[in-house]
């Protein structure tokens, strides 16, 4: 018995599929024929793997353990847009950005103090309208938001 | 005294000896094998396979040895056997009937059970080599690690394998 029990041991699934070497298979083998415990030891091993043989299916949900490339892509090009708009966005912040930035003020109803203090009149100088713009209006602006949108499009262009 | 009979009474001792091993061994023999295939007949060939390759070096072994040798080739036979029902395809020759009786749900959980309670990695490389029978080469390759990786990765599976059937069997004996 030249290989320890350890070493036979260890090397018992493999003895079985006939994955070692051929030095290696007669060694092992070398070693169970005077080794009652490791003999032992390969017939459950055979047992178990016959019993997987037998009755294991061949389709288990394998969890594939791949780095997952297509999720960390998605990610990463999600991180750069906004990392890039938050980035480029940051100069909109002096006042005089946001006052360019700044979206049209619709207009509001003035209140003029009629003379002699009878009833304030409500003088509406133009319809109410809406704060809206198109959203190439808005791409093209220097928001935050707007940079992610030039990005996002960037990227999606063929 | 002729060269034949001389051999003949040369080799009666050898015979007598080797029919005492067989008669011996036989019957634990053919059971264990049939207890790992599910079927007699496919367990007497594993036997007389064995039996045969054992003819050629009957007398390096003492009959201790021997005896060894026999439950060492067997349970190698028979998972070889296995394998290569496993792998082949399904063959007329196989009964409807007696691959029903080798159906065994309990057994079948059992072995699902144990498969989900490995490491997904050793789950994966357990089912690709023996189930699938994908050389380690190839699996090792696919997978981005060393051969002898997944070797270590297929021993301790299996291993851990036969520590929870085993625990599950001995769950039904009590």
């Amino acid at each position: 018995m030249s290989h320890s029990h350890e070493f036979v041991e260890e090397r018992l699934p493999l003895y079985l599929t006939g994955d070692l070497s051929k030095d290696d298979m007669r060694a092992i083998e070398a070693h169970l024929v005077d080794c009652r415990s490791c003999a032992d030891q390969l017939e459950s091993t055979a047992t178990s793997m016959a019993a997987v043989l037998a009755h294991g299916s061949a389709e288990p949900t394998i969890e594939k353990a791949r780095f997952p490339w297509p999720a960390v892509r998605r990610a990463a090009a999600a991180a750069i847009i906004f990392g890039a708009g938050f980035f480029f966005g940051r100069g909109s912040n002096s006042p005089s950005a946001q006052a360019d930035d700044s979206l049209p003020v619709p207009p509001t109803p003035t209140t003029l103090a009629a003379p002699g203090g009878s009833e304030p009149k409500v003088v509406r100088t133009s319809p109410p309208q809406v704060a809206t713009r198109g959203i190439d209006q808005y791409a093209a602006s220097d928001s935050p938001f707007a940079a992610s949108l030039r990005a996002l499009a960037a990227l999606r262009r063929p | 005294m002729t060269l034949s009979a001389e051999n003949s009474n040369e080799s009666r001792p050898r015979d007598a000896r080797w029919a005492r091993l067989l008669d011996a061994h036989r019957p634990a023999a053919v059971a264990r094998a049939q207890s790992m295939l599910g079927d007699r007949h496919e367990a007497e060939d594993v036997f007389q396979d064995a039996c045969l390759e054992l003819m050629g070096k009957i007398d390096e072994f003492t009959d201790e040895r021997a005896a060894a040798w026999i439950k060492i080739a067997v349970v190698h036979r028979a998972v070889d056997r296995l394998r290569r029902r496993r792998f082949s395809t399904p063959s007329a020759s196989v009964e409807p009937a007696a691959q029903e009786k080798r159906e065994d749900p309990d057994r079948r959980s059992a072995v699902d059970r144990a498969l989900r309670r490995l490491t997904p990695r050793q789950k994966e490389i357990v089912v690709r080599r023996l189930i699938r029978n994908e050389t380690f080469a190839s699996l090792a390759v696919e997978i981005g690690i060393s051969e002898t990786t997944a070797k270590t990765h297929f021993s301790r599976g299996i291993d851990e394998l036969k520590r929870m059937l085993s625990t599950e069997d001995e769950g039904k004996t009590a």
